[in-house]
Formats: C-alpha cells, structure tokens, sequence
C-alpha cells in the first residue's frame, strides 16, 4: 500500500462577515471548508473540518435563515439570462475550438507542480517558478480542444470548462504563499523558518478584477491583537524561539490578565470576564447557559 | 512492494460504450490495453484510459477511496466499486467493464444512482418524526449505546447503488424499494428519536414494492461494499410487518 502526503483541506474560501454573508456581495453566504470565517487559525488539525461544519451549519445556518426572511429578492431575470448565456457561448467557444491544447496534461502539470513547488516543504525560488509556470498552463488552458464535441456527459468538455478555475485556485495559493515571507501554521518555508507575527499577521486576500488576468489581486486584511482574548504566543507545538513577536502581543496579554484579575476580584463569572475581553452575540437563544450533568444550567 | 508480481502485465479493459441521448448509436464495447502498475486500481485505470486514450469516456468518482460511492460499476459481472477493486485480482488481466443495471443510464459507465436515492428518499420519507420541541440547551435525552451503535452501522450505507444492481427484485419491479430503502427504513426504525410505529413503515413498505418483494438471494448482502447486514435487517423487518398484515 503506497502511502504518501496529499493536499486534503482548504485553509480559506470565500472571505465572509461573523453572520458567513461575502463581505462583496450581498447575500452570498459560505459556510465550513468553503469560507474563511475565522473559526480556525492557520493550521490544519484533525477534526477541522467537521467542527467547522457543525459549529458554522449550525450559527450561519440560523443567519441565513434571518437574511432570507427579512429580504425581499426582486432578481431581474435578464441578469440571470445574460449570466447563463455567458457561460452556453463560453461552452460553445469550447468546442468550437479546432485543435489546441491537451487539458488533461495541462492538469497533470498543475498537480505536479502544486506538489513538487507548493507542497509541504516550500521557498521563493520554488513558489516562484511555480507561480510563473501556472500562469502559463492557464493561457495555454483556454486554448485547450476538445475531441468530442457532444454537450452532455463529456469528461473531456468539463475538464476543459474547470481546469481554468482550478489553476486560478493554484495560483492564488502559490503566489500568496510566494509573498508570505515566514512560516506558519502549515505554511512552512524553508527561506524563512519563522513566525512573523510583527510583519505578517494578516490574512491574504486575493481577487480577480480582471477575469483575463494571469495574477490575481493580492491585498491583506490586518488582524486586531488589542481585540483578542487569546493573544498570539507559544502554544507548546515545535521549539521554542520561533516567533518573531508583535509588539501588541504582550501589550494586550497584560491587559487581558489585569481585566481577569480585576473582575474575578469583583467576584464576575466567567461569562461576564468573557464579555469584558471578547464580547460576541449569537443568534437564537445559543448564548443562553447549557444545562449540565448533574450541575444544572451553567 | 516488488513482490507484486502482476505489475507491469498488459491488461485489456472492455468497456461497454453507448450514450442513450443519440438516437442513432448502438451500445459497443471498445478494447483499451493498459499497462499495469503496483497497486492498480480499476479506477486508476479508468483514469489513465480517459486521459491517455479516450477522453470521451464516461464513468463517474469523486473520492477514490470506497466512501462517496460514486464508482460503482459491473466489473466481469459483478457489480462492485471501481476505486476498491484491484486489477491484480483479474489473473487473465481481461477486464469488461458494464454500466449498473437498475439505474437510469447517464453515459458509458455513468448512471443516475443520485436520482434513485432521491426518490428512494422520499419514498421512505427519510428524515426523523417527530412532534417534540427541543430546546437546545436543555440536556440531550440519552439514547443506549448499543442502539446509537446499531443506529450508526446502518447509517454508514454510502448509497453506491451496488446492493441495488445485484438485486433481482429490483431488475424486475422498476418500483421496488430495493435493499438500500429497506436498510434505511430500519434504521429509522431502530431510532428511537423517531416516533413512526410498526403500523406507519407497513404504511410505506408493507407491500410487494416493499419489503415483501424481497426473495431473499442475499445478492444485496453479498456485494454492499460497507458489509452492512442487509439480509438480517430485512429478515428483522419482514418478521416485523408481517404481523401488521
């Protein structure tokens, strides 16, 4: 039984708001793998996915339903009639192509790369061949034909209708993780063995203004450490000394452990010391105390 | 793994080739020949065969590893999940690959399995029934281990349709609920969050389309790559609603 190392999680997806809505475009709401809604850090531990489907189905689930009840839809049917003949005439384009690329060796490619450049192990020189050589499968991709000219049921069709997408995916991931100058969660580069929190705790955006573009829009969302109750440090995974500290981090730390003193000082439980730090809402009675074996509500 | 000894063989696929949508297409088997690597898979051979020989043919997978049971096809007469079955096994290395009876014939090796699951669904009205409100932060009400246990092997069928390709019920009444709505009907039934009674599944299933259909060939036991046991569930449900007749 051959055993090796496979890409099996996504870390990102569609940048939303706490409610799951796109922070682009209303009414579009993701949840679990699809999304980035801040549930997990940057690193990809066991049971992610599944607590992320349960704890984001559950909480975004409720916010959809709201949106939905609260909104009325009013959609011109000629913007769905435009969108849909887009992608027929894109089709057609397809197939009317008369000879051109082989899509699958373009796939082929892509896997290797993204496992050799981008894999577990990463540097510069490594992402950024990766980087130029996916920009150039996807120009070669939309010149890709095909041999069946049929509609339904052909592999070859679907194949040279996604690989596009998925190579804008590839670059996306490669060209970020090219950027990202340290290491982190399972982001490790061998150029640059540690975290840089001071320079790089935030997370990367990327956008396609331009749908005929190679590179996407790369810009960064800054994460707030004075709004934490949790402020990054060491937590016990790897060696010691692999962080290059913001300057925040102990700043609000000392805050954090002066408001807990206080209040508990002051006799506050835990969900009023939680409110002082981080205070959250939910949807729903969610917040409310859970009842508890033998314990009763708390 | 050099001690396998079949790598490297020249392994010849026939594969049953028609699309129901051309009117003027005759069904044909086509002759690939594929060279066999360590561990081969019959899906990994599909594969190869798509991206190297013909790209125009139609199979379905999603996950390659005996869980979305989306592969599932008649392999040398026995339907079975391409992604677990080895060609190793084929000592001949002829492998004839057909589409699964009983389903609504997509493409080639492709058939509707999701559609018959739906329907399969409703028919059974698959869900929990129930009146009760539960308010989310009052304590579950505990179910017994050994029920969640029986509960959860029945809920672990991946809805591959091979049970119901082996069925001969199923070939010869189109309507009939098939193994895999049998199983789902007993593990609802062995739920106790559900509050359907005896009377209310001989409501749903207690007829021939039903679990009367069943002859007992035990195909569906023998080919559920999930070894569910299918044969002792529909056995447990036939004694059951007999009795409501």
């Amino acid at each position: 039984m051959p055993v090796r190392p496979a890409q099996h999680y996504s870390m990102g997806g569609i940048r939303t708001n706490k409610t799951g809505e796109s922070q682009k475009l209303k009414g579009l709401f993701s949840c679990g793998e699809a999304a980035c809604w801040d549930m997990h850090g940057f690193n990809r531990l066991g049971g992610n996915s599944v607590s992320e489907a349960v704890v984001s189905g559950m909480i975004v689930g409720r916010y959809f339903t709201d949106y939905c009840l609260s909104h009325d839809t009013n959609i011109d049917t000629s913007i769905i009639h435009d969108a849909i003949t887009k992608q027929a005439d894109y089709i057609d384009e397809i197939l009317n192509r008369p000879e051109g690329e082989d899509i699958f060796e373009i796939k082929k490619r892509m896997q290797e790369i993204m496992d050799e450049k981008v894999g577990i192990f990463r540097n510069g020189d490594d992402l950024q061949s990766a980087v130029d050589e996916l920009q150039e499968l996807l120009t070669r991709s939309k010149k890709a034909s095909v041999k069946s000219k049929i509609k339904s049921g052909n592999p070859e069709l679907e194949e040279a209708y996604r690989v596009p997408k998925m190579l804008k995916l590839a670059i996306c991931v490669a060209h970020g993780a090219n950027q990202r100058t340290e290491s982190r969660g399972a982001h490790y580069r061998e150029d640059y063995l540690k975290r840089d929190d001071a320079n790089w705790l935030k997370r990367t955006l990327t956008a396609w203004p331009d749908e005929n573009a190679t590179l996407p829009e790369v810009s960064y969302e800054e994460i707030d450490i004075m709004t934490m109750e949790l402020p990054p440090a060491f937590r016990g995974y790897g060696a010691k000394g692999m962080t290059i500290e913001h300057e925040d981090s102990a700043k609000r730390q000392k805050e954090v452990d002066e408001i807990k003193k206080r209040l508990e000082k002051e006799g506050k439980d835990r969900f009023e010391i939680q409110d002082a730090l981080m205070p959250y809402d939910l949807p729903l009675n969610y917040k409310d105390k859970n009842e508890r074996i033998g314990v009763g509500h708390e | 793994m050099s001690n396998n000894k079949t790598e490297g063989r020249a392994l010849t696929f026939s594969i049953l080739k028609y699309n129901p949508l051309n009117k003027d297409e005759k069904a044909t088997f086509v002759e690939y020949q594929v060279t066999e690597t360590i561990g081969m898979t019959v899906f990994i051979a599909l594969n190869i065969i798509r991206e190297t020989k013909d790209a125009d043919l139609s199979f379905d997978f999603v996950c390659r590893a005996g869980i979305c049971g989306s592969c599932g096809m008649v392999i040398n007469g026995k339907p079975l999940l391409a992604c677990r079955t080895l060609t190793a096994d084929y000592p001949d290395g002829h492998i004839q690959l057909m589409p699964m009876p009983a389903f609504e014939l997509i493409r080639d090796l492709s058939v509707n399995t999701g559609k018959w699951m739906d329907n399969m669904s409703q028919r059974v009205e698959s869900w929990i029934h129930t009146n009760e409100e539960h308010d989310i932060t009052a304590l579950e009400r505990p179910v017994d281990p050994d029920i969640a246990d029986e509960t959860f092997e029945l809920d672990r069928c991946i809805e591959c349709g091979l049970c119901v390709s082996s069925c001969a019920t199923a070939l010869m009444r189109p309507d009939f609920v098939g193994p895999a709505g049998l199983n789902r009907v007993a593990r609802f039934q062995i739920d106790p969050h559900d509050n359907r009674t005896d009377a209310d599944y001989y409501e749903l299933i207690g007829d021939d389309d039903g679990i009367f259909g069943c002859m007992s060939l035990m195909a569906c036991e023998d080919h559920c790559p999930k070894e569910l046991p299918l044969q002792e569930k529909i056995a447990y449900l036939r004694r059951k609603l007999v009795g409501q007749r």
